[in-house]
């Protein structure tokens, strides 16, 4: 879990973490207006749509999901290198995931569409056979926990997202072109170098300036 | 806590997904050790669904959703726990990502002796491209050390149990070393317990000073 997440979560038997909760939203309304150009569907909305699906197998709730991020998720498959097809089928892999993994969906954890990056990145990894991909088991007896954070400092995963949006609308160009080089092209660092033409110190530089310049922004919002 | 991290490049390779199995391995393992770098991860997964939202979309098939909702209606309840994976006793106490390995092995794996006080145990996962390559698990008896050597590509060493110190640092339970081919080191164990740790190497080790038994240390058999 995030720092940030931790935080939520360690307040959410406080009263301070609905203050801090209705505050967020309150912030956050103001940003999905500036920062939904796709038109789509808030994020609050999102998870709980997610969260209908776990809660009551709610399948309207699913075709509404279904409706916003089946687009995105064969876009994203698409771009990492599927053919439209293949992007179909491994769409609908996912979001079957979807489906199954909703109970566990924790809206405090990460939002609806951090969540559903996840699943789609895995599935296209389980889907490649060459590779299969460790992860962290967040019940892992051997797990160190955060430790905890102050009520006060309390910043739901939604907020966070709308700031991440508006923080990298003002990335310079070509930092906003690594990043997206970085998550949609299945390129590793040393890819993006030898593609680019780059040495592998200056990718890695740039886009460590880039990180440093989403984080600047995200906490300056603070 | 750990004072030693994996480089932002690894942390982000594993957010987007471009990490080999080797490195997820690696950083999925540090991760259970270091909230720290779990808080960065978490950061750059929220950058991937950030991005995700802002993809141009690709119109699903007409029927998509009725033909996803369809093979729903065939599916039991959804259950979503993951599954403790199921090992031998002696690995129990490792972390939960190289039990799953080990775990998902057709051979059981064993330790196999390399010198007096050092044992490897190869495991099943697919290294980085590279002749050379390998992932392991090591363990010095304490106090026992490495004879020098140094690499052509590039070393991680994750501890998992008691610690070791070369000329780079002391490295304890969660930290990760990384050599490259400009560092000859001799890693010695700690006295105390035995270290264990993670090893991914993506090129093959050169041996300041020749010794033969050594060598099977990095040859994978
Ligand atoms: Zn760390």
């Amino acid at each position: 879990m995030c720092m940030l997440c931790a935080m939520e979560a360690s307040a959410r038997t406080t009263v301070s973490r609905r203050l801090a909760r209705s505050s967020a939203l309150a912030h956050h309304g103001r940003m999905t207006q500036q920062a939904s150009p796709t038109g789509g569907r808030v994020p609050d909305e999102l998870d709980s749509l997610i969260q209908a699906v776990g809660r009551n197998q709610d399948k309207q709730a699913f075709r509404r999901l279904f409706e916003h991020f089946a687009p995105r998720v064969k876009a994203y498959l698409i771009r990492m290198g599927s053919d439209p097809a293949q992007a179909e089928d491994l769409m609908q892999e996912a979001m079957l995931m979807v489906w199954r993994r909703s109970e566990s969906f924790d809206p405090s954890q990460a939002g609806a569409s951090t969540w559903i990056f996840t699943i789609a990145r895995n599935k296209r990894i389980d889907s490649l056979r060459r590779e299969r991909r460790a992860e962290l088991d967040p019940e892992d007896p051997s797990l160190v926990p955060a430790a905890p954070a102050s009520a006060d400092s309390v910043i739901s995963a939604q907020e966070r997202a709308g700031q991440l949006r508006i923080a990298i609308a003002a990335l310079p160009g070509e930092q906003a072109r690594l990043l997206q080089l970085a998550f949609y092209e299945d390129k590793t660092h040393s890819e993006i170098a030898a593609d680019e033409r780059l040495p592998l110190g200056t990718v890695k530089s740039r886009l460590r300036l880039a990180l440093g310049r989403l984080r600047k922004h995200v906490e300056d919002e603070r | 806590m750990t004072r030693h991290h994996p480089d932002q490049a690894m942390l982000l390779d594993y957010a987007s997904g471009a990490a080999s199995e080797a490195e997820s391995l690696l950083v999925a393992t540090h991760l259970t050790y270091c909230p720290r770098c779990r808080s960065e991860v978490d950061e750059l997964e929220c950058l991937g669904g950030t991005l995700l939202d802002s993809i141009e979309p690709s119109l699903p098939a007409p029927s998509s959703c009725d033909e996803v909702l369809d093979r729903l209606g065939r599916e039991p309840r959804p259950t979503s726990r993951p599954v403790p994976p199921q090992v031998l006793p002696q690995f129990q106490g490792l972390p939960r990502p190289i039990q799953r390995l080990l775990a998902a092995s057709d051979r059981v794996p064993a330790w196999r002796r390399v010198m007096a006080g050092l044992d490897v145990l190869d495991l099943p996962a697919r290294p980085p491209e590279g002749a050379g390559s390998m992932v392991r698990l090591m363990r010095l008896q304490p106090g026992v050390a490495v004879p020098q050597h140094t690499h052509r590509g590039e070393e991680f060493t994750l501890v998992l149990a008691g610690g070791f110190s070369d000329d780079t640092g002391h490295y304890q339970v969660g930290d990760i070393a990384s050599c490259d081919g400009s560092i000859s080191h001799r890693p010695a164990a700690d006295l105390g317990e035995p270290c264990v740790s993670l090893v991914v190497t993506t090129g093959p080790v050169r041996l300041a000073s020749p010794i033969g038994r050594l060598a099977s240390l990095f040859v994978r058999v």
